[in-house]
Parts: structure tokens; sequence; C-alpha cells
């Protein structure tokens, strides 16, 4: 797990340094409690929950960006019975802590502030354990000091090798809803602590 | 026709083909598709579908984790595969004829290359990425990943190295398509990538939004049949592109695109169809320029997701999720069974107008709707009549002002504007001859009511009025009319309950046609676009009529019923013509006749009179029990037929190679044929006809897909494989081959062992005369030597000799004389003793000898020496009799034996031989000699000993050395 911390770090680092050599062009922006939910939608059962600790980076210049997520932060399921389930069966937390997403992005990035620019973000979606190749797109709104991003996708828990008994298929289903939404800042912060 | 027996007809068809509107049952108002799902499930491992691919044979192939199955709509046969690949994704199949490929998620590329496939494949290469498309042109060979960019193999100066294609501006590569020009078109994440290759190296050019295309990333590509590249995006739809000027055409149906990425395009007919992600298939036409979602109504029967959308030999493509793979036919077949929520089973009557409308009706009354050419909107219903006691139609039919003429069991004639809908009424009391309408038809300002009070005509006059003539027409000749029919020379034609066809001309002249028809009831009546008029006889068929000659198809022709209540002229040259047991395609030029609902696993389609209309736009609708069909591509739906493909020959079990001439030997006569017979619209109901003919004869039907023949003799064969159902119309699948003669039955072999079983016949009898000659001639010589021993035994010589030695003898020692006596006449006893015998030891030759020696020894005296010197190992073995004193007695006769010249005579033992010897001192006056004693017992010696004695002979001695003979 260290190994796959240093290594996020590292990309950490090198998406961060632009904006530090730079300096105040910046560069760089980032997000430390972005909030990210998921719905799924089964005919016997809705299940919802959502973490407000999505961490990430958009290096502007480079097009570049990194998402994690820890998957221990997912609060909010319509019990705690629930909850374990979502972290012991299906996500198996304790084997894959975090989700991550990092990639290029399309578009060319144009900051304007008060408009809004949709733009697609491919990248690997890392989900237990699994990654997949997947082209995302977002809404980014400026604004003099921040940015929002807004994002919404689905994952099919096949393509993650997310296994659903049959017994209860019914209260899962195949394809979730994510949304995402988070606001971005150009503000410096030290690499340790975006890693925490 | 008189009284109880035509009521009763009448009634019975109004039982047969009105019945079933009122009980047919109202079944699940959803549109239903023409479509068959194949869900293979348990059938292959790890089932989940991830690639698939058909083949030009019309073979399926389809991959999943670690593995690749062959599908033929029946079974699902694995192909062997590396175990050390199992956990990868199959993500590409393609077919380049005798070779499948197949691309791993993993990047591997596979190729099996046999026509069996039953060896595994060869690994060709490691792309680094998920392998996405793969495909080939005269030059080369392309394939395409998602991340590693796109490779290349050239066809003409190496073709086992894979090259990766350098500079390329977007590695992430969905789709390819190579055309013959050499160039090669890619979907990319990057654009759409143009890849020429000019003299020897490649040149790239990139189309994204600068050039009008809607989207950067262009995920999948298709080139149709009029040179035109089709292009789905992530995010902006679609578009078309031409390949030559380089020029995108937006689609205005695309913009605003809300179905997410577009996975798949492929055109078929007048349609693009897409995979979507977000809106699943959706369907364009090209020429209304209208998008729809389809099937229309959300079903269950499509897959979540369709990665795959293949054109099919059988003329429909493939749609492939993970789960199931659906062959369809697209629209071309649409079974409605309402349209708009109102109920369009069990139609009474159907009928397309001028203005794009469809009317149809049932029980629930009269409705119309829009026909936009690719969907039916704005259905509505029609009172009819301000009672509203009159239900549904029985006959719809359009005048040529517009006006659309509704005929009604019981209520008479609905006359309704075309265009405000506003309603007349004309019922017996307007002058209609009977208020039970069958058909409505007319020409010009003529109106005819076929009822069943007979033939109404009417008039529309200047002024816009409907008038009906008095009484029946001319001739009509009968109260029942089921149709009538103006052909294009003006002449009418009129179906009668039992009187047959009758034909009125200029108005006047009537003519019942054709003699063999005057007692025939005819339902419906068409004229062909060869101006042959067709009519339909219940439970016979139909004829076509032209010129005075008649044609007859029937149920042995193919016909799906021998009873057809509507025929219709649609797309030249296809004839529709509906029965009580599903639709009939006929070719009118070649007779052959496709099956509409066995063929396709629809609903039988018998519902009415006049239940199939042809629309504007070449549709063509019928009514049914179960709902409206909605038949697109007539001709195509003709000529779709079952593909028979051979798969496998085995001759005593071992693979046969049919790609020449097939010659087996004498001893293959076990011969096996396995075959597919490829239907996916209904493989379970293909039967195949199997006429094997040749030295064995044979014919049958059979389901099975491998056929077995036993103990065939040796001849030529020919065998033939054929749908069963597309009897004389089909292609047939053809094997010859010959089972050659065994080689005793050739006629050069035969020959050949005549001649030399003549040969060996006149050898055989040639040595049997030499022997027995041989024989004969031992006989003879055997008795000659008898007859000269004989004559020996009297030889004067021998007897005077010893009769002057006994002489001397008696003179002198007078003891001697008796036993000298004795000795002669032992030695003759002896003679004779052994006379018969072929052998006799040499002791008893010896005894012989000796006796001999002793008559002689007492003439000679001291001139004559014999020594015998033979050793007792020798004295049991056999020797012809007398050979020994014959070569004494010639040593006597030839040399001289003299007192001072003594004759020595030596017997001894050498070297394994009895040796005979004596020194050479030759008589100067020679006794003649016959030679016959050396020849004799050379003789003996060869024939019943096979052994040979030596004869040596010197200038000082003479020697016979004989081999014993050992006694058994």
């Amino acid at each position: 797990m260290i190994a796959v911390r240093l290594r996020y770090f590292f990309l950490w680092l090198l998406l961060l340094t632009s904006w530090h050599s730079f300096g105040q062009d910046f560069q760089s922006c980032v997000t430390e409690n972005g909030r990210v939910s998921f719905v799924s939608e089964a005919p016997l059962e809705v299940i919802k929950a959502a973490s407000a600790s999505l961490k990430g980076a958009i290096n502007i210049k480079q097009q570049t960006f990194l998402f994690i997520l820890e998957n221990a932060t997912f609060k909010g399921f319509n019990s705690p019975l629930q909850q374990e389930h979502f972290h012991e069966n299906y996500m198996e937390t304790k084997r894959y802590p975090q989700t991550t997403f990092k990639g290029k992005i399309i578009e060319t990035l144009e900051w304007k502030n008060g408009q809004s620019q949709t733009v697609r973000a491919k990248g690997i979606l890392d989900l237990h354990g699994v990654k997949q190749e997947r082209i995302i797109q977002a809404t980014l709104v400026y604004e003099a000091d921040r940015c929002r991003l807004i994002a919404g996708f689905n994952v099919l828990l096949d393509d993650h090798a997310i296994r659903i008994p049959k017994v209860v298929s019914k209260k899962i289903a195949q394809e979730i809803r994510i949304e995402v939404d988070a606001v971005m800042l150009p503000h410096q912060v030290s690499p340790e602590k975006a890693d925490r | 026709m008189k009284g109880s027996n035509a009521t009763a007809r009448i009634a019975g068809f109004f039982l047969a083909v009105m019945l079933p509107v009122f009980s047919a049952t109202q079944g699940l108002f959803s549109q239903q598709l023409f479509n068959r799902n194949f869900q293979p499930g348990y059938q292959i491992d790890g089932n989940k579908i991830t690639a698939m691919t058909e083949d030009s044979r019309g073979f399926v192939f389809l991959g999943v984790r670690g593995g690749v199955y062959g599908f033929d709509g029946v079974a699902y046969h694995p192909l062997p595969f590396p175990d050390s690949l199992k956990h990868y994704d199959v993500s590409m199949l393609a077919d380049a004829g005798q070779q499948l490929f197949a691309g791993l998620s993993s990047g591997a590329l596979l190729c099996w290359t046999n026509t069996g496939m039953d060896q595994l494949p060869e690994l060709l290469m490691q792309a680094g990425a998920p392998v996405t498309d793969m495909v080939f042109n005269s030059r080369h060979t392309w394939i395409s990943t998602y991340g590693n960019g796109i490779w290349f193999r050239s066809e003409v100066d190496d073709k086992s190295l894979f090259t990766k294609v350098d500079k390329l501006p977007d590695e992430s590569v969905y789709d390819l398509h190579a055309d013959d020009a050499g160039k090669l078109w890619a979907a990319t994440d990057g654009g759409l990538l143009q890849i020429s290759s000019v003299d020897g190296a490649f040149e790239m050019a990139v189309f994204g939004p600068t050039e009008g295309l809607p989207d950067l990333l262009v995920t999948c590509l298709y080139l149709d049949e009029e040179n035109q590249l089709w292009l789905g995006f992530q995010d902006g739809g679609f578009c078309s592109f031409d390949p030559v000027s380089h020029q995108a055409q937006r689609i205005k149906a695309a913009e605003n695109w809300q179905a997410g990425r577009v996975i798949k395009i492929i055109r078929l007919e007048n349609y693009l169809w897409m995979s979507t992600a977000g809106q699943g298939m959706l369907a364009y036409h090209l020429y209304h320029r209208q998008l729809m979602a389809w099937p229309e109504n959300e079903t269950a029967e499509l897959p979540q997701r369709i990665f795959q959308l293949t054109r099919s030999t059988l003329r429909g493509f493939w749609m492939a999720g993970p789960e199931k793979i659906i062959w369809t036919t697209g629209r071309q077949i649409e079974l409605h069974k309402q349209i708009n929520g109102l109920n369009s089973e069990a139609t009474t009557a159907l009928f397309a107008d001028s203005r794009n409308r469809l009317w149809w009706s049932n029980e629930g009354g009269l409705f119309v709707c829009d026909n936009t050419g690719i969907e039916l909107t704005k259905a509505r219903k029609i009172a009819l009549g301000p009672t509203g006691k009159a239900t549904y139609a029985s006959s719809i039919w359009e005048d040529s002002k517009g006006n659309i003429w509704v005929g009604t069991l019981d209520e008479g004639v609905f006359m309704l504007d075309g265009r405000d809908f506003s309603i007349q009424h004309f019922t017996e009391k307007d002058g209609l001859v009977n208020n039970n309408v069958l058909s409505v038809s007319g020409k010009g300002n003529q109106l005819w009511f076929a009822t069943l009070g007979g033939l109404s005509v009417a008039e529309i006059n200047p002024a816009g009025k409907l008038v009906f003539l008095q009484g029946q027409a001319a001739g009509a000749g009968t109260n029942y009319i089921y149709d009538v029919l103006a052909d294009h020379r003006n002449n009418l034609w009129i179906a009668t309950d039992g009187q047959g066809i009758r034909k009125v001309e200029k108005g006047r002249h009537v003519e019942v046609l054709p003699d063999s028809l005057r007692r025939e009831v005819v339902y419906t009546l068409e004229e062909a676009a060869d101006g042959a008029i067709w009519a339909a006889i219940p439970e016979k068929g139909l004829v076509r009529l032209k010129n005075d000659s008649l044609w007859w198809l029937r149920a042995s022709d193919g016909l799906s019923s021998t009873t057809i209540t509507s025929i219709i002229q649609t797309a030249s040259p296809y004839l529709i013509a509906v029965g009580y047991d599903g639709f009939n395609l006929i070719n009118a030029w070649t007779g052959k006749v496709v099956r509409g609902s066995k063929h396709y696993g629809l609903p039988s389609a018998q519902s009415g009179l006049g239940v199939v209309t042809n629309a504007a736009d070449g549709t063509v609708f019928i009514g049914t029990i179960e709902g409206i069909l909605r038949l697109e591509s007539i001709g195509d739906l003709a000529n779709r037929e079952p593909l028979i493909q051979l798969r496998r020959i085995t001759a005593n079990l071992e693979a046969i190679d049919y790609s020449r001439p097939i010659s087996l030997l004498p001893d293959q006569r076990q011969v096996s044929v396995s075959f597919a017979g490829l239907w996916y619209p209904q493989p379970e109901q293909i039967r195949f006809r199997v006429s094997l003919s040749g030295r064995d004869t044979t014919t049958f039907e059979t389901r099975d897909q491998t056929l077995h023949f036993g103990k065939l003799d040796a001849g030529v064969y020919k065998l033939g494989i054929q749908e069963a159902d597309a009897e004389n119309n089909g292609e047939a699948l053809e094997i010859d081959f010959t089972i050659r003669k065994p080689l005793w039955q050739q006629t050069w072999f035969i020959i050949l062992f005549l001649i030399a079983g003549a040969g060996l016949i006149y050898y055989w009898i040639k040595a049997r005369e030499a022997k027995i000659n041989a024989r004969q001639r031992l006989l003879r010589e055997k008795s000659e030597f008898e007859y000269r021993n004989l004559r020996s035994q009297v030889n004067p010589h021998f007897l005077f000799n010893s009769f002057s030695t006994l002489i001397a003898l008696i003179e002198n020692q007078g003891n001697d004389a008796v036993a000298y006596v004795e000795k002669l006449s032992d030695f003759f006893r002896q003679i004779l003793e052994h006379r018969d015998d072929t052998f006799i030891t040499i002791s008893e030759e010896l005894q012989l000898l000796q006796t001999y020696l002793f008559l002689q020894q007492k003439r000679y005296g001291k001139g004559f020496v014999a020594r015998i010197e033979l050793p007792d190992a020798v004295l049991p073995t056999l020797i012809p009799p007398m050979t020994l004193q014959m070569l004494a007695e010639n040593a006597l006769k030839h040399n001289i034996a003299s007192k001072d010249n003594p004759l020595e005579l030596r017997i001894y033992f050498e070297e394994n031989m009895v040796v005979v010897s004596n020194k050479l001192q030759l008589r100067s006056s020679k006794e003649a000699s016959t030679g016959l004693g050396l020849r004799n017992i050379r003789e003996r010696y060869q024939t019943f000993a096979g052994l040979q004695p030596t004869i040596e002979q010197t200038d000082k001695s003479f020697r016979v050395l004989l081999p014993p003979i050992k006694s058994h």
C-alpha cells in the first residue's frame, strides 16, 4: 500500500510542480473535499451513499489530472449493515482502499471567469482493482479564484469485476450512477498534505 | 348458383374468414420484432460474449474470455485455444477466407489456419494493447489497438512480421476500414485518420472538428455501398464523410445528440443502424432523414450493450451483446399489434391511400393513421355513420379523386372525403343491390361494388353525385361476387362464386373464362405487372391467365395454403398472396414461392379478403390475426434462402480434402458428410432433402446435419443436399465423389490376370509334359538297361569267356570249377534279385561286385587287380544297383588287362565320395561303346537322389566319384 501511495505522491508532485515553478500564473488547481455520490437503482432497493473526501488535481497547462477517493469515506447508507456489505463484499475496501481516475483532458482548457466549459477526460479508472479506460464528460464552471467541477457517469459492476450474488440481484443495480461535484482551488498546497 | 348449396358455401366462407376476427384474443399490445435471439448461456464457458464475427461462408464466431466458439445457428463448437491466454478476453474476431483471426485484450493476435480449425492457433504478434479491429486489402493487413496504435503487415513482400505505424496522431484506435485504393481509414480519439501508402511510405491526414466533424473522438466508421463513409462519435452523434472530397456532411437529426457514444454503425438498405451507449439501437432512414429508436417500444429482447453490428450473408445483420446475439432483418418485417395504442389485430380490411395514410378496420371500428415511411403516427378512429351502428369495414378503396370508399357487411357503403373525412352513406335505398359489400373498386368515374346480391355499378356524375346504374352489370351471371378488377385495357374481371371468372369487354361483350374454370369459386383477382390476371381458387391454389393460357400454382409449388384470400402486385416481379396459413411471396417470372410465415417464424397471416396493400414508398402492409405486418425490401425477403455449407467429409473416419475432386479407395466405403444449414431466422425449422445418385441411389428428408453412408459400392456418386422447403428452387450443395473399384475389379487387372493364368496353365501343362516325357524316357532307359543287363547275362563273350575259364578250371582244378559255377549262378541270381530295386546298400552292391570280380579274376588272373577299400561307415549308404559292377565291367571292357600290364581297379572313399578309379590303358581295338552305361548311372543318381556323380578322365586314369546316398 505504501508503494501505491508513493506512486501517487510522485504523480501528485508532478502535477503540482508546474504551479510551483510558474508561481502566480496558476497552472494547477486542486480539491481536497470534493463530493462523490453514487446511486444504485435496483427494482427492489435504492442504495445511495456519498463521500466528501475526493482529492484531486488538474494541471491546466499539461491538461493532466488525477483524482483519488478513499473508498472508506462513503457514508449515508440505508443501514450500517448495508455499509458493511458495501465495504466487505462488493468494494472489498481493505484490499482496494482507493479508487483513482487519472489521465488527460481532451479539450483545451480555457479559463474564462464566469463561464463554463464542457470537457472530456480520458483516463484510466481504477476501481476494485480493475483498470478501465474511460472517457468521462465533465463541466467546469470557472470563477476568478476557483473552478467547480461537475460530472456524472455510469459504472457497470461487471466491468470492474464486482460480482453480485443472484439472491440480491434485484436489490443492487448492474449499472451504478456516480455524480461528482468538487470545487477546485488554485491554491498552494504542500504535496505532503495533499497525500494525507 | 341455386339454393342452399351456395348459401352454405357463403356461410362457410364467412365462418372461415371472418370468424377469427371475432374470436381473436387481445394479445400483448406491443410491437413485435422479427428477429432471432440466441442466448448461448451455459453452452459456452465464461458466457460473456466479447467479440463476434460472421465469416464469408455464413458461420458465426463468438469470442469470450479465453475462448472462441463457432456457431451455425444450432450448436456452439469451441475452437482450440492456448491455455496460457485463457484469462484474456477475445476483443476482436476477423475472418479472412481460410483464416480466422482473434485479437485479445492483452494485445495478442491469434490465427487459426486450416478449414477445420481443429489445431491450436498460431500466435502472430503482441500488439501491447487491446486489439479493436483488423482489416485486409490487397496490399496490407492492418490491426488497430486501443492504446498502442495501428500495426500492419505487408501482404506483398514479407508475410510474417507486423510493424507498428510510426507517428500516429493518436494511439487509441477503435475501428478501421481499408479501401481497395490502398487507403486506410481509422476512427481514433484524435479524429478521423487517413493513412495512404505512397512509394512505400505512409502519409497521414487527420480530420477533426476543424474539418467539419461534429466531434474529435471518432468511435466507429463504416463505408457503405455508395462509397460514403459514415462516422460515429463519442458525443457528437454521427455524420457522413466523403472519402474522396473529404467533405463532412452533418446530419440534422444528429444535432443535440443525447444518445452518448456511437459504438458501431452499419448500413443496411435504406437504414443506418447504430448501437449507442445511452439509448441502445437507433435507426436512421437515409431518405426520410429521420432518426428513430429501434425497436419503437422498449423491449427486454435487446442486450443492454450492443458492442458489435455485423452484416450477415443471409441479408440481415447481427447485434452482439455480452449475453446474447440477435440476428435480425432490421425493419424488413414488423408486426404492429397496435398503432399508437389502437388495436390493429384481426384486420378485416386494409388500405394505404395516396395521401400516405394507412386505413384499417377490425371489430373495434375503422381507423386511419399517417404513414411517414418510417413510422405510423397520428392514429385515430373514424366513426362510421351517425348511429355508429356499422362497426367494421369489409373493404376499403380510394377513388381517383381521393375519396375513401368503405364497404361494410349489412351497412352498405360509406364515402369519406379524402381531406375532411366528411361521410356520405349509401345503402340499398340509394340503389345499391345489396347492403353486404365484399369489395369496392372502380376506374375513372365508375365504381363497382361486389355484394352478396351481385355486382352493383355506380357512376359519379359531373355534379359529383353518385348515381347507381339500374340492375346488375350485364352478364355478371350470379348473385355472389367476391371481387371486381379493371385491368389496364379497361376490361372488367369478375370473381364469382361457382361460375369462374367473367370478363366484360367494352362494357358489353361477356366471356366466361376459361372453360376449365367454369364451375370454380374465385375469391380474388389481381393484374400483374405483365398484364396477366391472377386468380385465387379456394382449395386449389392460384391460377395465372394470359392469352388464353393457364398456369397453376399449387401447394406442391410451395404455396403455404391452397386457399388464398388476397393477392397484390408489389415491386415487380413480386406478387404477395395472403392465405389461411401465412403469406407467400411469388416471383411472377420464375414461379418461385417464398413462404412468409413458416420460413420466418411469423404468425399465420390469414385475416380476410383484401387485407394486403401497397404503400406509395414500396412498403407492403398485410392484415393478420395478430396485427398488421409491415414489409420492406420485398426483393430481399424473397431472395433470402438458407445457405448450405459443407463442413467435413470423412471416409472410414478419415478426413477427406474436398477442395479437389474426391476419389476414394475401394475400401473407403463408409462415407460421412457433415454440413451446416445456415438459416438464422429459424434454425430449427430447417430440413434437408438429400439425394444420392450413382451406383446406390437414395433420396430422403432429414434434420440431421451429418449424413452417414455405409458400405457404398464402387462407382461414381453425386450427393445433393437441399433445403426441403426450397424444392426445385433453392441452391443445392452438390458433392461429386468416386469410389474406385478394387484392383481385382479393374479391367486391366482382369485381362492381365487372365493372361497370367493362361500362361501359368500353359507352363504347368508344359512342365507336366516334360516331366512325363522324362519319366517315360527313364522308364525306357531303365528297361533298356535291364534289357542290356539281361542281354549281358547272356552276353556271348561273357558266357564264352566264362565257359572257357570254367573248362580250364575243370581241367586243372576240379574243385575250383564247382565254386566258379556256384559264383556264376550266384551272380545271375543277384542281378535278378536287384532288378526292380531303385537303390541297394553299398554292402549288397559289394557282394554283387565281389561275385563278378571273382568270376573275372579267374579269367584275368594277375592281369586284373581289384582293391576295395571302403570304410564300414559307407556300407549302409545307398547306391543304384549294378553301378559298381558296371563301372568294373566298363574298366575291363575298355582297358588292357594282362600279366605284363595288369589293370588296377580301386574302389575307395575320399572326400565324402565313393571313388571308382582305374589306370587308363586303353585297348587298341575298341569295343563299340554306346556310352549308355555312364549316362544311365548319372541319370539314375539325378532322378532318384538329386545328386550328380562326377567323372574325371586324365591321360593316366579314369575316375568316377559317386556321392553316397543316405538311406532314410
